[in-house]
């Protein structure tokens, strides 16, 4: 397990040993959660990453006391849960897996009961639905919504009560690649206004791009987490890919000279070096010139399959 | 107050609680407009003739009673009235007295042609409508929370409300003003609509203090049924988190313990198998008292004239029946929402 620590304040989620065993006559005990462990820190974006079945969704359950766990400890905005939850739940916006809503309701009386059960002002649903962009279709009743608009419309619900903690469980499902970006850009300014969101999502390209940090889990425990870019470092294998006119020539000097080696769609890989002007420098002893030198970088999508043998549970 | 504020708002504005509501009222409609349709003012002739019958009538049985007095007289102390009720009259029937004879005379009114009368049919046309509320409540309730389950609110209002008996209880709490609102309405429409046709069409006579005290006890038991149902339809439908398990529920229980028991009882001769039925309870509960007649005893009579004994639940032994059982079904719906997890 790869873990990298950072210097935290107070920590806005902390989730430490959780366990969860689901039991079923039909099919048995199962685990959905294993002494899993995950730390947010104030103000960030954090990824919330895992392959189907591998506990997220049972995780941010959990955190919210819609299931009850079987041991562990969680606090959400420094008060421990599912005790001090109902202190701290108005502080607090979620979105678990899509909500459905009354099909027969618009937009906007959707919200609207909402704000009248919590006793928010009228005027925090049209701000709402400013925010997602989901104003002009307001007074439409939900079943004329696409997809995209009624995740937009639950995003909006999780944001009525202005909260500190966002937690989102896939909600750019069913958006558009400009809705994902419009989302993109929402949590962004969230999180400039002090916000700090937990996003549960499977599209890694995205979470990297918008992300802080990351928590990965699998099999119901943490594989991985921390600020993305150490955690992708935490990967780093010193790869470089090489590119030379006769590759099965220069393979051969590599490995005599003590590198790894493997021939890649034309190209050599080479690894376990720590400077890349050594593979330069050897080639060139033999008169082999390179014409391309890459340092290979892990992406977020290779260190999740690498971290949950292949994004399988 | 504010959930219940919320989710009253949310009652009211779905699609099956509005069909379910215009339902009830064609429903009442059509009971009203066959009513009034069927319903004559008596004619100075009719009240004239049901006037003299009901003087034969009472004449008829101050003979019969006189006949029995001196039947009994002349037969001395250990005489039974049965065998003495005098010549040309009609055998009593056991354990009866001569008194019993004048005891229930006739009224004009009772020998007018049949018509509407607002005191006499008031009680049954309200028994209606208790039986139509407790659909409606069971429906409705059923509904209310099993399309919440299965559209993820109930996930939503406890992300938002973290606290389980006050979600349990502030949705029952709007369900149940919801359906007293409906209650109190068609009461007060439906008795309009009663007085129009009995003062139109009808008889309004013996409309006493009483008698109107009495009906509105009636009705207050109807609406009662009809918040019963409700409870027990939101309270199975929160079980099973959904509709169709408190609609499925229902039909298991009649076919099962009321079409199912009756069979059984039947084959095995059981004695008094009303009592095990919920329909008795609910009949006592509505018409004060449910009469039943048990022939045990006369099963291995050959004698023709035996008579079945009597027997009835009362409103005081249907009470505590049903209460506790739609408290029980309620209290379980209760613990196991606040224990379960909701996945």
């Amino acid at each position: 397990m790869s873990v990298v620590t950072c210097a935290l304040v107070t920590a806005v989620v902390e989730i430490e040993g959780l366990r969860k065993t689901y039991r079923s006559l039909r099919h048995g005990p199962h685990q959905a959660l294993d002494g899993f462990d995950m730390t947010v820190a104030p103000g960030q974006v954090h990824g919330f990453l895992g392959p189907n079945g591998s506990g997220k969704t049972t995780t941010l359950r959990t955190l919210l006391g819609l299931i009850r766990p079987n041991d562990g400890r969680m606090t959400l905005l420094g008060r421990p849960v599912p005790d001090a939850l109902t202190e701290v739940a108005p502080r607090i916006g979620a979105l678990v897996e899509s909500p459905q809503f009354f099909a027969n309701f618009s937009g906007r009386r959707t919200l609207r009961l909402l704000a009248t059960t919590a006793g928010l002002p009228r005027t925090r649903v049209e701000e709402v639905l400013e925010i997602v962009g989901l104003d002009e279709r307001a007074g439409d009743r939900v079943k004329g919504y696409s997809l995209g608009m009624r995740q937009r419309l639950a995003v909006a619900s999780a944001l009525l009560k202005s909260p500190d903690l966002l937690i989102l469980d896939e909600p750019a499902n069913g958006l558009d690649p400009a809705g994902i970006r419009e989302m993109r850009d929402m949590m962004r300014n969230l999180v400039a206004g002090g916000v700090t969101v937990v996003l549960s999502s499977h599209i890694l390209s995205e979470v990297q791009q918008i992300c802080d940090s990351v928590t990965i889990i699998a099999r119901g425990r943490r594989v991985a987490a921390g600020p993305v870019e150490e955690v992708l470092a935490s990967q780093d294998k010193g790869e470089f890919r090489v590119k030379v006119d006769d590759p099965a020539k220069a393979a051969s000097v590599l490995t005599e000279a003590g590198a790894t080696v493997r021939p890649a769609d034309g190209h050599l890989v080479v690894s376990d070096i720590s400077d890349p002007a050594w593979v330069t420098k050897t080639l060139a002893g033999h008169e082999l010139w390179v014409s391309e030198l890459t340092p290979i970088t892990p992406d977020l999508e290779s260190v999740f399959l690498q971290l949950t043998d292949g994004g399988t549970l | 107050m504010r959930l219940v504020r919320a989710e009253l708002a949310r009652l009211s504005a779905r699609r099956f609680t509005r069909i379910g509501l215009l339902g009830l009222l064609v429903v009442i409609g059509l009971i009203t407009v066959g009513i009034a349709a069927s319903a004559h003012k008596p004619t100075e002739a009719d009240r004239v003739k049901a006037h003299a019958d009901a003087q034969r009538y009472r004449a008829e049985a101050q003979i019969q009673y006189e006949n029995c007095r001196q039947g009994m007289d002349a037969a001395g102390p250990s005489a039974s009235p049965a065998a003495t009720a005098g010549p040309g009259s009609k055998p009593l029937p056991p354990n009866s007295d001569c008194s019993d004879i004048i005891a229930h005379q006739p009224t004009d009114e009772d020998l007018l042609p049949h018509t509407f009368t607002l005191v006499r049919d008031a009680p049954e046309l309200y028994r209606a409508l208790g039986a139509l509320l407790a659909l409606f409540g069971f429906a409705v309730g059923a509904s209310f929370i099993g399309a919440e389950w299965s559209s993820g609110g109930v996930m939503t209002l406890l992300v938002w409300r973290p606290r389980r008996a006050a979600l349990w209880l502030g949705k029952l709490a709007s369900l149940l003003l919801g359906v007293l609102g409906v209650g109190v309405v068609l009461s007060t429409l439906w008795y309009a609509a009663m007085w129009v046709i009995a003062t139109q069409r009808g008889i309004t006579a013996g409309l006493t203090p009483g008698a109107l005290t009495s009906l509105a006890l009636t009705d207050a038991r109807s609406v009662g049924i009809g918040l019963a149902a409700a409870v027990v339809g939101y309270s199975i439908a929160f079980l099973g988190r959904n509709t169709a398990t408190a609609l499925g529920a229902a039909i298991g229980w009649v076919v099962i313990f009321e079409i199912g028991g009756r069979i059984v009882a039947a084959i095995t001769q059981a004695v008094r198998p009303e009592r095990w039925y919920l329909s008795s309870y609910l009949l006592a509960w509505l018409e004060k008292e449910a009469r039943f007649e048990d022939f045990a005893r006369c099963r291995d009579v050959v004698d023709a004239s035996c008579s079945p004994v009597e027997w009835s639940i009362t409103l005081r032994q249907a009470t505590p029946v049903l209460g506790v059982g739609m408290l029980l079904v309620a209290l379980i719906s209760l613990v196991i929402f606040r224990r379960r997890d909701v996945t």
